[in-house]
């Protein structure tokens, strides 16, 4: 069976053009354009891309729900067999819009998705449930490893008539997903020979990862908070007026270094600006802070504050941020930190 | 004694002597439970006992304890936290799947019965 | 201590002038039996039908299955402290009739469930479509406290469980195992350069309906203690669980507990099994706390290196595994846990209500909230009626066809959590 196959791509790999056109709405094309041309020549018999939605970054993260909508259309009026989406490297806004389309197809309209991009792309942790994912490098460089994986996907999918194996063998990334299966040993002889490896120090298999710990210890509770000095750090986007550094709205790439006094408005693109932009102390509460210092229930609140973007923020790209901005605080003397989010 | 019993089951609320902490809701009793442990109360009873699972028992009861100290010092037992949030989690889960009916008035008794009896097993141990 | 465990093979159950086994059949008298087991005064009504593989038959809701057996020789009788006196079993030898399921049922209350199909997609489900089941349906005085009716119930299945098997104590076993569960000072002499392995055997015991007995005694009052595994097999736990069907201990997974049966294949050879631990799930966390502790302490005068730690039960009971697990790595004693999930229907949920990285060697039943939907089968023993409130059914869940969609926590042993059966699921 030769898959009808729709492709969502963006701005940039449509040809349309980059950042400067991140701002336009979906646009239809038959047949593949960009990346889409190497998959399709990969599929031969099994498949072909019959129709490519390209739309920009910025559009897609920015009205949502207006692009789904026009999305949706499309794929109502096509009816593929399958939703391509990507490949989004470490692209952030470019892997939440795939995600977004991947959650569309696969939740509303029942089309299955296959999709993929860097581990790290918020675009897998938010919608990993809702898409076959290939990982493929942080940049467009692992274009070349990325096409023919997910040809080899979409591939065993046709063979397989929809029921792809476990990510290991199918080669995308885990789903999330638990699956009930029957196995030829009973659970007690699972058990016992997983007992044997681990006493052997053998390589095993735990047939139930716990979820993800990333879990940071409380430390032991500040004894003197009137002699210290405390410091305001969020991740809720409150930057001075016009966004000097221009921190980005989603998938921050960077961190802010600003007086108290600066507080201007959010560069914040996951919530609704209007009370945030209103009184920026709802968000980052030097106010109430100004208050305890001069109440003497703190020792001193410090002058300079750090603000992010946690908005679809890689785990890894805040955790150097957080290294950084701890190292600088300690320098400063500070002793304690009040981290504040949305 | 300083126990308190936060309950949605009618028949734990005529049937003990603690005080009782009564809600309308089986989500009323989660986030209630939350609460207190936030506020320094000590969380004497799992949120999920009973194999009776959440949601198709409308009914649940859970013991804390009002420990002055902790209270006044604000101690937050962070395990109790965990475990309270994490049974709010599996009540969204189970709340999810199931589908709403009018249970006959006997199964509603037999569910306060074995609501309850899981309640009287925790107090006969403190 | 040294127990021979004599195994006759039965392949066929029918009605009959008297209780025997001729040639793999075993022929019960029914009249007799319902007598036998019915004195108590609280039985209004007691009837005994047949279930064999194959048949079309669904057995609702169920209570507690039994595998018949019967002591031989050596002190003390079958379910000791429950049916037999006080003398401590596991010595000796003991027949047991395998192939035969005595199951009770009976609505104790209005939300029961336990679902035996003897054939059909759901008999996969469950261990216990492949024997041949006694099915004991007994009721009572409505007036009667639930919590009776289920001590009614249960003591009528032990019963009939032990009458039953009286019928193999003159018989030639067709096999006969032998399990010896030594003295410490000779265990740990046999295999000095063995690891040492134990089992933590957690037991149910949250309240009403949700007990286990040893010895006779409600587990949730016990501090931790080491049990032979031989007891074990001589009926010195029982269940008392009636609730979650796919995930609780029937009485007859605690006599051929599978855990206790795979650690001796590899005894002396690649780990010394040294013995089991059995521990509670109480509703508190104090009591938590302090058995979690007691397992750690036994494990550590037991000088054990490793152990498995099997889960009984949903939630609650996640907090204790959890405990055991993370008080015992923290120790260096290694772990394997073995527990089922209930990851939703969608399998999108995060499966247990506790969890530590510590746990890093899983054995999963299954995801108890995936659905199945079971056809009509020609004959309902029990109450069919209960599929809509069943555990797991839910509104609708007896379709107009007679067809029900349940999830399959409503089946008995479907996600045993001592690993009894194959079902199992990973991450897609």
């Amino acid at each position: 069976m030769a898959l009808r196959i729709v492709h969502y791509i963006n701005q940039f790999f449509g040809q349309i053009g980059g950042e400067e056109k991140a701002h336009i709405s979906p646009q239809i094309e038959d047949g593949p354009i960009g990346p889409g041309n190497g998959i399709n020549a990969g599929l031969g018999d099994s498949g072909e891309i019959v129709k490519t939605i390209i739309c920009g970054d910025d559009y897609f993260n920015e009205n949502a729900e207006d692009a789904k909508a026009e999305i949706k259309e499309v794929l109502e009026e096509v009816e593929p067999d399958l939703v391509l989406a990507g490949p989004a490297f470490n692209a952030g806004r470019y892997g939440m819009a795939c995600g977004g389309v991947a959650e569309l197809a696969c939740d509303e309209l029942d089309i299955p998705v296959i999709s993929a991009m860097y581990p790290e792309n918020p675009g897998y942790e938010m919608y990993r449930n809702y898409a076959y994912m290939i990982e493929t490098s942080n940049s467009a460089a692992g274009m070349r490893e990325a096409i023919p994986n997910m040809v080899k996907l979409i591939k065993s999918y046709v063979k397989k008539d929809g029921k792809l194996g476990r990510p290991q063998e199918e080669g995308y990334m885990p789903r999330g997903l638990r699956k009930n299966m029957f196995t030829e040993k009973r659970g007690s002889t699972r058990a016992v020979e997983m007992l044997i490896k681990k006493i052997n120090g053998e390589v095993f298999e735990t047939e139930y990862p716990m979820p993800n710990f990333d879990r940071v210890a409380p430390v032991d509770p500040i004894e003197d908070l009137a002699n210290t000095k405390v410091a305001l750090v969020t991740s809720g986007g409150i930057v001075p007026d016009g966004n000097p550094d221009r921190v980005e709205s989603s998938s921050a790439s960077k961190y802010g270094e600003y007086k108290i006094t600066e507080m201007g408005e959010t560069a914040h693109g996951g919530y609704d600006p209007v009370y945030a932009n209103q009184d920026p102390n709802r968000v980052l509460p030097v106010d109430v802070l100004k208050d305890l210092e001069s109440e003497g229930v703190i020792g001193e609140l410090h002058e300079i504050y750090y603000s992010t973007v946690g908005n679809g923020t890689a785990v890894a790209s805040s955790k150097v941020f957080a290294q950084e901005i701890a190292e600088t605080l300690i320098n400063d003397g500070v002793q304690a930190v009040i981290l504040t989010s949305t | 004694m300083d126990y308190i019993v936060v309950t949605n089951n009618p028949l734990v609320q005529k049937s003990i002597d603690l005080s009782v902490e009564y809600c309308s809701t089986l989500d009323e009793v989660m986030f209630m439970t939350r609460d207190f442990i936030h506020l320094g109360y000590e969380l004497i009873t799992h949120p999920l006992s009973g194999s009776v699972k959440p949601v198709q028992c409308p009914y649940k009861s859970i013991v804390l304890k009002k420990d002055q100290n902790n209270i006044k010092r604000k101690m937050l037992d962070y395990q109790a936290v965990k475990i309270i949030e994490s049974a709010i989690k599996k009540v969204e889960q189970f709340k999810k799947n199931h589908i709403f009916r009018e249970y006959p008035k006997s199964v509603l008794i037999d569910y306060q019965t074995i609501d309850f009896t899981l309640l009287k097993s925790g107090l006969d141990s403190i | 201590m040294k127990l021979e465990l004599g195994k006759i093979l039965i392949d066929d159950v029918k009605f009959g002038d008297k209780i025997e086994v001729n040639d793999g059949v075993l022929t019960v008298n029914k009249d007799k039996l319902i007598e036998e087991v019915s004195e108590d005064s609280r039985i209004e009504s007691l009837d005994i039908e047949l279930a064999k593989p194959g048949d079309s038959v669904r057995i609702i809701p169920v209570k507690d299955v039994i595998e018949p057996r019967v002591k031989v020789d050596g002190p003390g009788d079958i379910f000791p402290g429950v049916l037999g006196g006080e003398e401590i079993v596991g010595l000796g030898r003991t027949h047991a009739l395998k192939g035969v399921g005595v199951v009770t049922t009976g609505e104790i209350v209005g939300f029961q469930e336990g679902i035996i199909d003897m054939s059909g997609p759901g008999a996969d489900y469950t261990p216990f479509s492949s024997l041949n089941n006694i099915v004991v349906t007994c009721e009572v005085d409505n007036d009667l406290a639930q919590s009776e009716y289920e001590e009614v119930s249960r003591m009528v299945g032990f019963k009939a469980a032990k009458y039953i098997g009286e019928a193999a104590k003159e018989l030639e076993p067709d096999e006969v195992e032998i399990f010896e569960h030594k003295p410490f000072p000779e265990a740990i002499a046999e295999y000095p350069n063995l690891l040492k392995v134990g089992y933590v055997y957690m037991l149910q015991t949250q309240g009403l309906l949700h007990d286990t007995y040893v010895y006779g005694v409600d587990a949730k009052q016990i501090l931790p203690t080491l049990i032979s595994p031989t007891e074990v097999m001589d009926g010195a736990i029982v269940s008392g669980n009636c609730v979650s069907a796919c995930d609780k201990n029937t009485t007859y997974v605690h006599l051929n507990n599978p855990i206790i049966k795979d650690l001796y294949e590899h005894h002396g050879e690649e780990y010394n099994f040294m013995g089991v631990i059995i521990t509670n799930e109480n509703v508190t966390l104090a009591d938590k706390e302090r058995s979690s502790n007691y397992v750690v302490k036994l494990a550590e005068q037991l000088g054990l290196d490793a152990v498995i730690i099997s889960q009984e039960g949903f939630g609650n009971p996640d907090a204790d595994l959890i405990m055991n697990c993370a008080k015992l790595e923290d120790k260096g004693i290694k772990t394997v846990l073995t527990t089922d999930e209930y990851a939703g229907r969608d399998g999108l949920s995060q499966s247990l209500a506790d969890a530590t990285p510590k746990a890093d060697a899983v054995v999963t039943a299954g995801n108890a909230n995936q659905t199945v939907t079971l056809p009509s089968m020609e004959k309902v023993i029990g109450h069919q009626k209960f599929a809509d409130v069943i555990a797991g059914g839910f509104d609708g869940s007896l379709n107009e066809d007679g067809t029900i969609t349940v999830e399959i926590q409503a089946i008995i042993g479907a996600t045993n959590e001592l690993g009894f059966g194959n079902l199992t699921a990973r991450e897609y």
